[in-house]
């Protein structure tokens, strides 16, 4: 376990890694898709334990139990949201380019102010790297109201919060309830997820067409006995004047 | 051989609560009996903690056993001890359980409700006794706080299709607050290593100032209040808020007493009273808007809440007393508020506004009870929360009278809101299906209207609980 944690540190201790991790939470923003989303979340979490193993000689065992908690996290959501129909929430906030547009200003001001923070016992690189994996996830809270969206946002938060506590404060246990924490977000995500009400296109060409939200599950509509079917027919055939038209009369046929 | 066998309490208290919850799922059928049961045993629970005497923690028992009261316990590196300090707020926690779980027997919200409820009062006792680690268990308070948050959504959301983004807020402040405290724990543990240097405590309590900021979610982090209470059951609202918001004013209370650099060497008392005041100020042009009485309930509870942040700013013993007292008057206008909007949402099917037209000539106390309930939030006079607004008005008008009109302008605007809302409760009925009140319930909105309107004219009858309940935050 130390020799693949010593290899992938290999791979993300250094600058290309590091701007290989900041890439993938900046197109976690931009592509705005859930499945690429939660993909690229695992690489983020596998990149930042690495780091702690390779750079700060945190335990093999603890990060790994929080990778293992972070994919079943990860799954949770997974799960919730492809059992679902996209709900009116899930629809894209913004269009990739003025996402794209928004984090390079975020970026660019943050390099040209320098404010020369960096967490204690990281180094700047470390610390830009978490703060913007941070930034990410601020960015999906503030551009969604959905539930799959958040828990991403909120678990892209987590990230850095556990990176912090491994190395301030080891063999505190503060490590594990981030887990923990991160696990019942999830599984709460997951959850209204599951209870977001749904839109059902009324229209084939539903960009032209109204929606109609629905609240409830849809409950088939009971058939109209036999004897009834004719009734119904001549009533809902009629124009609304009440005249049968020529083209009722053919349908009616 | 006679040797005497000391139980400390706490193991059995937390089996009681963990047991209650199991009982609650495994008997959901039954969810009205079992919240009926559960608020007896939380009320009796209540009673008995509140009645300690910590001078002889010992209670023998005969036989050979005895039970202290103070013994600390150990979970992981974590130390938990009842004790004069937190006793108060455990006995809060378990009295707003007890009410709530009252309010869900007479019209459950969910199956699932008692047994959430009392997930949520074990989660909230643990963090209140919760009196030593490793480091200061202080660090760790947000993220408990996160977890129970996320149990409180499935409270909120009650299985319900609806629009979930009330509950889904509820996750961000304690969630956004917890780095900041980890962070600012590391500095602390430093400032005895370089005593000299001033950066360390101004960054530690700069960090915790923002942290607990985040945590009391004034404006504009105050979204979860108003969405929730739109869409949640009042009930569950209720229990959610009331219980986190405790919490939090316990923790601010720990934090400033023991790292009182958090508001002497910086401005937090400043962004405190600024942030307070908008909160107030929002939630009292909000309701101007309100088109449903839930979120307007919503709203009034927000300018009460930031009103009592900006009490809080105040620093110095009063101020503490002021935010007690504006905090339980505001437990029991929100009691007595959600007792009427239950029977109300029952009978209705919603809280919209323009469907209770004329549901006051059906439902009178329930109504009564809902905009009395309100009123008090706003500090009307004749409410129970007249009193701890006058008071709070009063001493802020001392340091500056600006903010107090300002927030006078904003609980006149919410009163204008509530005078409409009566206007149309007691007016023209519209739909006249909707049942007369209950004997059961009428009697429970009267005991609630008889509360508050007890409270507001004898107010004193909270000084025996406050002056309690100061040790822990004093």
């Amino acid at each position: 376990m130390e020799f693949l944690y010593g290899a992938l540190g290999a791979l993300f201790a250094n600058w290309l890694g590091v701007l290989l991790l900041a890439a993938a939470a900046a197109l976690i923003v931009i592509t705005w898709n859930w499945r690429i989303a939660l993909g690229l979340l695992m690489l983020l979490y596998l990149g930042v334990a690495s780091l702690l193993v390779s750079i700060h000689q945190a335990p093999a065992w603890v990060v790994t139990g929080y990778l293992v908690a972070m994919g079943l996290a990860v799954a949770i959501l997974a799960l919730a949201t492809k059992n679902h129909e996209p709900g009116p929430s899930q629809r894209q906030a913004t269009n990739w380019l003025l996402r794209t547009l928004i984090l390079g200003i975020v970026a660019a001001a943050w390099w040209f102010l320098d404010p020369g923070f960096a967490f204690p016992q990281f180094s700047r690189p470390e610390t830009d790297l978490l703060l913007w994996i941070g930034i990410c996830g601020l960015m999906l809270l503030a551009l969604s109201n959905n539930p799959t969206y958040v828990g991403i946002g909120l678990l892209m938060w987590s990230a850095p919060i556990y990176a912090v506590a491994t190395v301030l404060m080891p063999g505190s246990g503060v490590a594990q309830l981030v887990g923990i924490a991160a696990l019942l977000v999830a599984l709460a995500c997951g959850y209204l997820a599951l209870l977001e009400p749904v839109v059902v296109r009324t229209n084939p060409m539903w960009w032209r067409g109204r929606r109609t939200t629905v609240v409830h599950p849809i409950t088939p509509t009971p058939l109209a006995p036999p004897a009834a079917v004719g009734a119904i027919t001549a009533t809902q055939l009629r124009s609304p004047a009440g005249e049968r038209t020529p083209a009722h009369m053919e349908a009616a046929k | 051989m006679n040797q005497a066998l000391m139980l400390p309490v706490l193991p059995e208290l937390f089996a009681l609560f963990i047991s209650a919850a199991v009982v609650s799922f495994l008997l959901q059928r039954w969810a009205r009996w079992t919240a009926l049961g559960g608020a007896v045993l939380a009320a009796l629970l209540a009673l008995g903690l509140w009645q300690i005497d910590f001078s002889r923690p010992l209670l023998v028992l005969g036989g050979g056993f005895s039970i202290d009261f103070g013994a600390p316990v150990e979970i992981y590196d974590f130390t938990l001890q009842l004790d004069q300090s937190n006793v108060a707020v455990v006995v809060i926690s378990l009295l707003i359980g007890a009410g709530a779980l009252l309010l869900a027997a007479r019209r459950h919200q969910s199956r699932l409700f008692p047994g959430l409820a009392w997930l949520l009062l074990t989660g909230y006792t643990l963090l209140a006794l919760m009196t030593s680690g490793v480091r200061s268990p202080l660090f760790a308070a947000p993220l408990f706080l996160t977890m129970l948050a996320a149990v409180g959504i499935f409270a909120l959301q009650n299985g319900k299709v609806t629009d979930p983004s009330g509950p889904l807020r509820t996750l961000l402040p304690p969630l956004l607050a917890a780095p900041l405290f980890i962070i600012a724990v590391w500095y602390i543990d430093q400032i005895p290593l370089n005593p000299q240097d001033v950066t360390l405590t101004v960054t530690a309590g700069t960090l915790l100032g923002v942290g607990l900021l985040l945590l009391l979610a004034p404006f504009p982090l105050h979204g979860a209040t108003p969405a929730a209470a739109e869409t949640a059951p009042p009930v569950a609202m209720l229990l959610v808020i009331l219980l986190h918001q405790v919490a939090v004013l316990h923790l601010s209370a720990q934090v400033l007493n023991t790292y009182p650099f958090v508001a002497l060497n910086t401005d937090w008392t400043l962004w405190l009273s600024w942030l307070g005041l908008l909160t107030a100020v929002w939630g009292g042009a909000a309701t101007v808007g309100a088109r449903n009485a839930g979120r307007l309930w919503g709203y009034v509870s927000l300018l009460d809440w930031g009103l009592i942040i900006v009490v809080l700013a105040v620093p110095s013993l009063r101020s503490w007393t002021l935010v007690l007292f504006l905090m339980c008057l505001r437990v029991i206008s929100m009691f007595t508020a959600a007792a009427g909007l239950v029977t109300i949402e029952a009978a209705v099917g919603s809280l919209e506004m323009e469907k209770m037209r004329g549901i006051g000539m059906r439902m009178p106390w329930n109504s009564a009870a809902y905009l009395l309930g309100g009123l008090g939030l706003v500090g009307f006079p004749l409410t129970a929360g007249f009193a701890g607004h006058w008071a709070a008005l009063l001493t802020l008008a001392e340091v500056d009278w600006r903010p107090a009109a300002v927030v006078l302008v904003a609980s006149g605007l919410a009163v204008v809101a509530f005078v409409r809302v009566a206007r149309l409760m007691f007016g023209h009925i519209s739909n006249r299906t909707i049942p007369r009140e209950r004997a059961t319930s009428a009697a429970l909105a009267i005991a609630a209207l008889a509360i508050t309107i007890g409270v507001a004219v004898a107010p004193q009858v909270l000084s025996t609980v406050i002056g309690k309940a100061l040790s822990a935050f004093g």
